[in-house]
């Protein structure tokens, strides 16, 4: 049996107990309450003194059981209160969260699938007899409600840390609702209804629905919210597991390597370096719109050479080209000019600027250190003059490197592009 | 320090991160006169409206709201208070979105102390402080063919010297070496700047807030 459970302070004239066995047994002792508490909820809802709804209840149980089957609709689908917030008979309360509007629907909507089913079979000459089959097929359904409305009590229940009732009531529960749906189906059938009077039932059975319907809405909404917020959760959780991975295996990992290398100060400048533009890489990705990008290759390029040589290389690109053979090319050059400044500059920053335009792409080397004198390198350095120059001039670029002792190194690279 | 000959500029330390601020006070050294500090966007809008400060060294990410807010809520309260914006974000949604609320100047946090200095020398000073990376923003921003037609196009485009003006600061050089790359003097160079400054913050130009938010998006 369900454990700790109280429900909306109130009960109900209605002296049917038959939702009893399957209905949330209540272990506190909720002031007020005749049955299930529906009326006094109700009561409390509508600001009215909870006899008023009592009689309405009884003497809607008289005609045809409606007032049975609406207070059984009630008992299944409001959600009962979950803490004592709502006492006896406390006005606008709102159960579970929902707003006043939510309980009001429920109660027109359950008044009004009873009340017109009723009225569409009477019209019929349908003897009151003949409904109660439908009665208590409608009993059926809202114990299955029941049962879908129970997985969410749980699911809330047990985030707060509460009993859970046991699976095996639920099982029954649907069980039974299942059985009384057919029962009351089948008593439908064997009742004899004649074939013109078939038609009108036929409508009478859709109003019944389309109020089960109105009644369900609000909490096939709150289920389908519920859905949502937790596929939202799954996806934050996922994200998180995302950054605590990208945490652990960069920058836990170089905050190890750092301490163990603490007396080492450009060891631990150039973990330090990597790690920042690792993080940077995948906090601000590069937008790179094409799929072989310059401008990626440039930056790429820019990290090795700060990991081999210990410097800073800040790297500005304006525009995107992509990736074609002279390019190729020009990357190397700009590798060669690049490494040469973090060589032998002796300053910790070499700058690179990339512009690219639909007619050319331009790179830009520079570094405020040491310079060196053109005329100085011997004829079989192959870096300056091979590696920059030659490789750009063969692939009908323009190169020029402009530098002296004491006033650093710049070095212009242009390409065109057709 | 206030009756000190060369009036270091008074400023106002705003980030959330009090080692950051410790590190930049120690930079900083007496270079500057910081009058307070703050780590949120309220506690930062109150010192900035009780000292009024020449300079507010202010992060682009503050927790309550970010360095764009603290520039207007302050308003009209501190005419004279001058922003400077510094920070880690090298995304150019959050550069763009600081200039347009106002700052003079954006620089990253990897900046030296000199430069620091002068920089907060320069924004105290009425110029406006572009990085490197700021500028290559504004070229990549202002770089194509805008439509013949736009509304207004003199805050549409730079002109040809800004963009020269720009190139250089993008490659990293300062306003002095820019200056002599170009035979001008340094005060056209910040002329020069500041007018870019202005149209950053001026322009209608739709392609500029797409663009910043394109460069987020992929």
């Amino acid at each position: 049996m369900p454990g700790t459970r109280h429900h909306r302070g109130v009960t109900t004239p209605s002296t049917q107990s038959s939702p009893a066995p399957v209905a949330p047994r209540l272990t506190r002792a909720s002031s007020g309450r005749m049955v299930g508490g529906v009326a006094r909820g109700v009561a409390g809802h509508l600001g009215v003194d909870v006899w008023w709804v009592r009689g309405a209840f009884v003497l809607l149980a008289f005609i045809g059981g409606a007032g049975f089957l609406a207070y059984a609709i009630l008992w299944a689908l409001v959600p009962i209160d979950t803490d004592g917030q709502q006492e006896r008979g406390s006005p606008a309360a709102t159960v579970d969260g929902r707003g006043a509007e939510t309980s009001l629907l429920l109660v027109l909507g359950a008044t009004g699938v009873v009340v017109g089913a009723l009225l569409l079979a009477s019209m019929a000459g349908v003897s009151v007899r003949g409904v109660l089959p439908l009665g208590i097929a409608g009993l059926g359904a809202a114990l299955i409600w029941l049962r879908a409305d129970e997985g969410q009590r749980d699911r809330l229940r047990s985030g707060v840390g509460r009993v859970t009732p046991g699976r095996r009531t639920g099982v029954l529960q649907f069980a039974l609702g299942v059985l009384l749906v057919l029962v009351g189906l089948i008593s439908f059938g064997v009742g004899g209804v004649g074939l013109g009077q078939a038609g009108t039932l036929l409508a009478a059975v859709v109003v019944v629905v389309v109020g089960i319907a109105l009644v369900a809405s609000p909490f096939a909404l709150r289920l389908w919210r519920e859905r949502d917020a937790e596929r939202r959760a799954r996806i934050r959780s996922e994200e998180r597991a995302e950054v605590a991975a990208q945490v652990h295996d960069s920058v836990l990992q170089s905050l190890t390597l750092i301490q163990r290398n603490a007396t080492d100060p450009a060891e631990v400048a150039r973990i330090a370096r990597a790690q920042e533009r690792d993080l940077r890489r995948w906090l601000y990705p590069a937008p790179s719109l094409l799929t072989s990008s310059f401008r990626a290759a440039l930056e790429e390029l820019a990290a090795e050479v700060e990991d081999t040589y210990g410097v800073r290389v800040e790297v500005v690109c304006v525009g995107d080209a992509v990736l074609t053979e002279p390019l190729t090319a020009m990357l190397q050059a700009t590798r060669e000019a690049v490494s040469n400044a973090g060589r032998h500059s002796g300053v910790d920053t070499v700058s690179v600027y990339a512009e690219m335009t639909s007619a050319e792409v331009m790179v830009h080397v520079r570094d405020r250190g040491a310079g060196f004198s053109l005329d100085d390198v011997p004829d079989d350095r192959m870096g300056v003059r091979e590696s920059i120059l030659g490789r750009i001039e063969r692939h009908g670029g323009r190169a020029s490197v402009t530098t002296e002792p004491g006033a650093g190194t710049r070095v212009e690279l242009v390409m065109g592009t057709r | 320090m206030m009756s000190q000959v060369t009036n270091p500029p008074s400023v106002v330390l705003v980030d959330d991160h009090r080692m950051f601020r410790t590190g930049v006070r120690t930079e900083l050294g007496d270079q500057v006169h910081i009058l307070g500090e703050a780590e949120d966007v309220d506690s930062a809008v109150a010192v900035i409206l009780a000292t009024q400060p020449q300079v507010v060294l202010l992060d682009v990410h503050l927790p309550g709201g970010n360095g764009p807010e603290v520039i207007r809520k302050v308003g009209e309260g501190a005419p004279d208070t001058r922003f400077l914006a510094l920070s880690v974000s090298d995304a150019a949604e959050d550069v763009i979105a600081t200039i347009r609320a106002g700052a003079r100047g954006y620089v990253t946090k990897s900046i030296s102390g000199a430069e620091l200095a002068d920089a907060v020398r320069q924004v105290a000073a009425g110029d406006a402080v572009f990085s490197p990376r700021l500028a290559g923003f504004v070229l990549d921003a202002f770089a194509g063919s805008v439509e013949v037609a736009e509304i207004d196009e003199e805050l549409d485009r730079l002109t040809p010297r800004e963009r020269d003006v720009m190139r250089l600061i993008a490659r990293g050089y300062t306003y002095r070496e820019a200056a002599s790359e170009l035979f001008l003097s340094i005060k056209t160079i910040e002329t020069h700047v500041s007018s870019v400054l202005r149209k950053l913050q001026l322009s209608n130009r739709n392609e500029l807030a797409r663009w910043a938010s394109d460069r987020r998006l992929t």
